[in-house]
């Protein structure tokens, strides 16, 4: 857990400038006493709406500390997995666990211990950043001081405050995906998903958003990520890839360069993406025929 | 949900709060809450009156005697008349094509002579019949009119008259017989019935439009917990803009207040309970600001004025019609608001309707609930 194969991310973004320590990270308790127990576990997640099948049969396990990648093409399932875990969709079938709480039993605690940041900006346009961020910290159960320690903390750690008294709706994309991430970490959570998280960020951002990632997981947090960013899945410690709705291989991204048939190494991680997408075709349609 | 949530009411308070910033940084929450109760009590109170005061009536005096002369006196004095003399009936008929009259009088020749004689002389009314309330309105005060004037008639000419039999009809709680009196209890229930359904029908579609309904269900609160909190600033909104038409009633229109502001809170508070539910519903269910404000329009306010008994008495309905009222929350409200206003707490009257409310309430909260449970799903 302790050497992560991000020198060849970090080195395409380094401006050069060394990053400073996450303060973001620090505030997150050490977590790392129960390594063996899963903080997330998908057991046979399947989506149906219809005919039409989202996702089929979804296995994996991510351990405390363990940042895994959700990767696909836009529609392969990527998204429904990940709502199915955050108790936004009911799985037609298996079963998802956070933190150890079944998320068909104890909703509430399995939320209670995930920090979610949406794809899609989903915080108050009209409200200030600061209105924002006390909203999500009330509704975590942060009140009084703990509250505006929390709130000073993540505002501080990512340069929120010059726009603490701006509405939220009028912040430049990158700042509002700071607002996003600050949201979703204000109550220390052992399970962070990030859906898409540097979807539309420059690359500076990028940088500064996987310095606190890579951080917060050192702590022992959690972290999901889904992403169609090579690079970035390239950072993850294993990754799952997702295509037409079923898992296509899963392993870290040094096993998935392995994995591709022939008994080659594929250069990158993306030529290992396509080569596994393609073979998933190619099966598909001799079994058709 | 299955187990207690330790944090809940800390959740709830900071749902809340959040909705109270939105309506404080929102212009037109002000609007629907203030300007629309006084407009619309306004518009209610004065402009809608059942009441027919200086019709505007035709006189064409074919007798001119003195007898004529004094009933054409005792009409124009009449404020229900406003009498326009006409020379014949010929120069009046113009003007009742035209709405210029709503009717005219004809004091027939002889009149006075066929009096005198112990005759009884037929006085002509005609009138706009395509003004079916006015029209009849108009004959009978004519009639009540006209008996007066003749009974008045008969004493003066003769000490020992006493007419034939004489009606003392007292008006109880509303001895002036305005029907502002019951008008405007009733249009306190029509404009709760709008701003109620509208002050929710925008918060869930908001919601939804803006995408933020995401970030709103991953936060750990119960799907009922969430609803309940987001209602409660809206409903205590709904009781400032009560408290409005209250303000307005009894000191604009000078309505009595006979009842217990105890029983004028609870009462209201099972409709906005109701109301608000219902705005609700439609929001979750439409998604759409725009679509969700037609519809809570079209279903709260319609209704509410046409079936509630505001406009037209339930008894009167066709019995089908009768029926569908028993599904318009105004239905309950208004008599309660009369009876609060004009004859004082009746609790065996408040509590059905009370009850009634309140089932309509919980029957919305538990819709929505599941409309939003199932999206989930």
């Amino acid at each position: 857990m302790t050497a992560r194969p991000d020198e060849g991310f970090a080195a395409m973004l380094d401006d050069g400038a060394p990053l400073q320590p996450s303060a973001l990270a620090e505030a997150f308790p050490l977590r790392l006493d129960q390594p063996d127990q899963p903080a997330i576990a998908a057991i046979g997640l399947t989506r149906r709406y219809g005919d039409f099948i989202a996702a089929q049969d979804i296995s994996f396990s991510v351990r405390p500390g363990e940042i895994f990648g959700l990767l696909g093409p836009n529609g392969a399932g990527k998204s429904t997995t990940f709502r199915m875990l955050c108790g936004l969709a009911t799985p037609s079938a298996g079963r998802g666990t956070v933190a150890g709480r079944d998320l068909s039993v104890a909703r509430a605690e399995a939320r209670q211990a995930l920090g979610y940041m949406p794809q899609k900006f989903s915080l108050y346009g009209d409200l200030t950043v600061a209105a924002n961020l006390k909203f999500v910290a009330g509704a975590y159960g942060l009140t009084g001081s703990a509250q505006g320690t929390a709130i000073e903390r993540v505002v501080a750690a990512l340069g929120l405050g010059p726009y603490l008294e701006s509405a939220a709706g009028l912040l430049p994309l990158g700042v509002k995906q700071r607002l996003a991430l600050g949201a979703a970490v204000l109550h220390t959570p052992p399970v962070l998903f990030l859906d898409e998280p540097t979807s539309g960020v420059d690359p500076l951002v990028r940088r500064e958003f996987w310095h606190h990632i890579n951080a917060i997981a050192a702590r022992g947090t959690a972290v999901l990520v889904t992403t169609h960013f090579m690079d970035e899945a390239e950072n993850c410690d294993r990754v799952l890839v997702i295509n037409r709705s079923q898992t296509i291989a899963q392993g870290t991204p040094d096993e998935l360069r392995r994995s591709i048939p022939g008994g080659e190494i594929a250069p990158s991680l993306g030529a290992a993406f396509f080569s596994l997408i393609d073979t998933q075709r190619r099966v598909l349609e001799g079994a058709a025929a | 949900m299955s187990r207690r949530d330790p944090l809940f009411w800390r959740r709830a308070a900071a749902i809340r709060a959040k909705e109270w910033a939105q309506i404080w940084l929102d212009p037109s929450t002000f609007g629907l809450v203030v300007l629309m109760p006084l407009i619309l009590m306004f518009l209610f109170g004065s402009a809608v009156t059942l009441d027919v005061h200086g019709t505007r009536t035709g006189l064409i005096d074919l007798d001119r005697s003195s007898a004529s002369r004094d009933l054409a006196a005792t009409l124009s004095h009449n404020s229900y008349f406003r009498i326009a003399e006409k020379d014949s009936v010929a120069a009046a008929e113009p003007a009742l094509r035209s709405g210029a009259l709503r009717g005219f009088v004809v004091i027939p020749d002889g009149f006075e002579r066929d009096l005198a004689s112990g005759q009884v002389p037929a006085i002509q009314l005609v009138t706009d019949g395509s003004q079916v309330n006015t029209a009849t309105l108009l004959a009978s005060n004519l009639r009540g009119t006209l008996r007066a004037w003749g009974e008045a008639r008969a004493r003066e000419q003769d000490e020992t008259f006493r007419p034939p039999l004489s009606l003392i009809a007292r008006y109880t709680y509303n001895p002036e017989l305005e029907s502002r009196y019951m008008l405007v209890p009733g249009a306190i229930g029509i404009v709760m019935a709008m701003i109620g359904s509208l002050l929710t029908a925008l918060i869930m579609a908001r919601e939804y439009e803006r995408g933020t309904m995401e970030g709103l269900l991953s936060t750990p609160i119960s799907i009922p917990g969430l609803v309940l909190s987001k209602l409660l600033p809206y409903y205590v909104l709904g009781l400032a803009s009560t408290a409005i038409c209250v303000a307005v009633a009894v000191l604009g229109y000078g309505l009595p207040f006979r009842g217990s502001f105890l029983a004028l809170f609870l009462v209201s508070s099972a409709f906005l309970a109701a109301v608000l539910g219902q705005g609700l519903l439609i929001s979750a269910g439409t998604k759409n600001q725009f679509v969700s404000t037609q519809f809570a329009l079209l279903s709260g306010f319609l209704p509410s004025l046409l079936l509630s008994g505001f406009l037209f008495e339930i008894d009167s309905m066709p019995i089908g019609i009768q029926w569908l009222t028993y599904i318009v929350p105004a239905r309950y409200l208004i008599p309660p608001l009369q009876s609060v206003f004009l004859v004082g707490d009746i609790w065996s009257m408040f509590l059905p309707n009370i009850l009634a409310l309140m089932g309509f309430g919980a029957f919305f909260f538990l819709r929505v609930t599941r409309a939003i449970k199932r999206q989930i799903a």
